[in-house]
């Protein structure tokens, strides 16, 4: 999605400027340079970007305002966009009760099914890819990766 | 001297720091020789590996990698006319030209030959430049350092290809996600909206994850994806001629690799726009100017070279100031805060065997890229085939483990899921994304050095121009701008005219 440089340059200007408000609000706490002084200018510097933005576009308009990616229109594409986002929203909850190995083989089977790849090669990629990783980061990395329901057989 | 340097020697030829650079050497060529996929993106990948590696390794599987990547990326540019990375964009015509001419074996070889002098040509001034560099620093104040993050940050917008107005918002941006938290001066929780987890501020980590990672294979996702039309013909023996070629273009070479070195030191610049500059600058200096685009071999040389030695020349001003020379740096320079080896001018005093440590380690990486340089060529049409479908899962995986391991915490997924929207929409409507990180690396840095400037000159900004140097180093941030300004302002005029 592509805004035109009118409606990005507002967007930025409005984002700087309750920045620049709510920074004002910080208290000086008795010091030459107080915690506001950074994000005002921020906050400042946000808003000229964008004016200048908006003022650029004024010179030379006819771009639509909004720009939508071909992709859009396309429900599959839309659905492996929403996708990516609930695979990961399905790993941060469930990776803790399920535990690495069941959740990182449906995450993945999950995303290679959406990407096309073949039904028959999803699953054992996946249980390999998981093994790999429970290897390099839990064996070799320490790192701590939980075990959930298979907490019986772990090594 | 002598003996910090053996107890370097002895640092890096440990199995284990071994190990770590073979691992990561391949790491590096995989994902550099995958179009789409980054040097910069191979290094987010590698932060919450390094988080649980000791300093050395750390380090040395960031530099191995990064150099891999960056020659790697030469390869899909031959072949498929592809870059693998960014910084082999420059030339990835003339050398596909080449290959299409059947002289496959020739560009591949000369990419391989001038990666590897390029990078040893950066990694030796690196070595020179940087204790010099370092002993001038110590007399370094707040003043130095406050205008030496102001003119990283500034050729870090000005320098970089594309509109300024958007290198501005998105340095803005990076330099806002900086002050939340209350990891400031004041110590005051700012931007923190009550949230127990913003009041240490937003973590590089799932920040970087986010912007160079999730953000790529959310552009994988949207994609209708064609697979790559890898040739078929065999590649023989690459390194047959290369011996001529160094002899017609030895300038070209030393030219990249000066140009590389300088333009990566500079912060904010890196190697990808060393490669566009040095393309320009060999056409510009060659005696056949027309032949460049048709498959010219000069080109190939000089930007070749100059990327990699822009890798090297990255991390002096990273290792003497902690101010990176590009994206690379900027999450080298968070991994080294992480493993306590804070980056600034002391760290050649304090520890420098770790420092000559990582210096072998640049050597010895670059040595290396000779014989699995040829291996990943010899291999390339395999590599290629591999396909995308499966490969963005598990890079996804892979993101989310790094960002879960280190704190645990759903939170940190969170941060990089908005962060890697972000960094979609941004590339989407042509902001840049490397002044963001840069923002955001350097922006508590900037406040603290402007604050303690402050209080010493009791609120007098001229202060700031006091001494020598400082004023040197101000002088020549406000120049940039003004230029940039006044350039902007005959484009501007030239356009309504």
């Amino acid at each position: 999605m592509k805004l035109n440089d009118a409606l990005s340059g507002l967007l930025i200007l409005i984002v700087g400027s309750v920045i620049a408000v709510h920074a004002r609000t910080f208290p000086s706490m008795g010091q030459t340079v107080g915690p506001s002084l950074f994000p005002t200018i921020i906050g400042g510097g946000l808003m000229v970007c964008g004016a200048a933005l908006a003022v650029s576009w004024l010179r030379r308009r006819g771009a639509p305002w909004v720009e939508v990616d071909d992709w859009v229109r396309r429900p599959r594409m839309v659905m492996n966009f929403a996708l990516v986002f609930v695979d990961l929203v399905f790993y941060a909850l469930a990776v803790g009760r399920l535990g690495f190995f069941i959740t990182a083989v449906v995450f993945l089977s999950v995303l290679m099914i959406a990407f096309g790849v073949s039904r028959a090669r999803v699953l054992p990629v996946a249980m390999a890819v998981t093994l790999v990783m429970h290897y390099a980061f839990y064996s070799l990395l320490r790192v701590p990766l939980p075990w959930g329901v298979l907490e019986a057989v772990a090594w | 001297m002598v003996e910090h340097i053996a107890l370097a020697f002895g640092k890096v030829f440990d199995p284990l720091v071994l190990g770590v650079v073979l691992a990561s050497a391949f790491f590096g060529l995989f994902v550099g020789s995958i179009p789409g996929l980054s040097a910069t993106m191979a290094t987010a990948l590698l932060v919450p590996v390094t988080f649980f590696l000791p300093p050395i390794p750390a380090v040395a599987c960031m530099v191995t990698a990064t150099a891999m990547a960056i020659f790697a990326g030469d390869v899909p540019g031959a072949l498929l006319r592809m870059p693998g990375t960014p910084a082999s964009a420059a030339y990835c015509h003339d050398a596909y030209a080449m290959t299409q001419r059947g002289q496959a074996e020739t560009v591949l070889g000369a990419g391989l030959v001038y990666s590897v002098l390029g990078g040893l040509f950066g990694t030796i001034v690196l070595v020179t430049a940087a204790p010099w560099l370092a002993d001038a620093a110590l007399r370094f104040s707040s003043f130095e350092y406050f205008w030496l993050v102001m003119l990283g940050l500034t050729s870090a917008v000005f320098v970089s290809p594309g509109h300024p107005i958007r290198g501005l918002v998105s340095l803005m941006l990076g330099l806002l996600i900086a002050t939340v938290g209350f990891e400031n001066p004041s110590a005051y929780p700012r931007f923190t909206f009550g949230s127990v987890e913003l009041m240490s501020g937003l973590q590089l980590i799932p920040v970087m994850i986010g912007m160079f990672a999730v953000s790529e294979v959310t552009r994988y996702a949207v994609s209708a994806d064609t697979p790559l039309d890898v040739p078929k013909q065999d590649i023989g023996g690459i390194f047959k001629g290369q011996g001529r070629l160094l002899r017609t273009y030895p300038w070209p070479a030393l030219r990249g690799s000066v140009v590389g070195t300088l333009i990566g030191a500079l912060p904010g610049a890196g190697a990808d726009i060393a490669a566009w500059i040095s393309y320009a600058i060999s056409k510009r200096f060659s005696k056949t100017p027309e032949k460049f685009g048709t498959g010219h071999i000069e080109g190939v040389i000089e930007s070749g070279a100059a990327n990699n030695a822009a890798l090297a020349g990255a991390w002096i001003p990273a290792l003497v100031f902690g101010i990176p020379g590009d994206s690379i740096t900027a999450i080298v320079i968070g991994v080294l805060y992480l493993k306590g080896m804070n980056p600034g001018p002391a760290i050649f005093l304090e520890n420098p065997e770790n420092i000559y440590a990582v210096f072998i380690v640049f050597f010895l990486a670059n040595l290396l890229m000779v014989p699995l340089g040829w291996l990943l060529i010899k291999l390339a049409k395999n590599v290629l085939r591999v396909p995308r479908g499966v490969l963005m899962p598990i890079i996804l995986l892979f993101c989310v483990v790094g960002a879960f391991a280190i704190n645990n915490s759903v939170f940190d997924i969170g941060v990089m899921l908005a962060f890697g929207v972000l960094a979609y929409f941004m590339e989407a409507n042509d902001f840049p994304i490397a002044p963001t990180i840069l923002g955001m690396v350097l922006g508590g840095m900037l406040e603290q050095h402007f604050v303690t400037s402050m209080i010493k000159a009791g609120g007098h900004v001229t202060a700031f121009f006091d001494r020598p140097i400082a004023a040197g180093l101000g002088l020549a941030t406000i120049a940039i701008w003004l230029t940039s300004l006044a350039l902007a302002m005959r484009q501007r005029r030239a356009v309504s005219r």
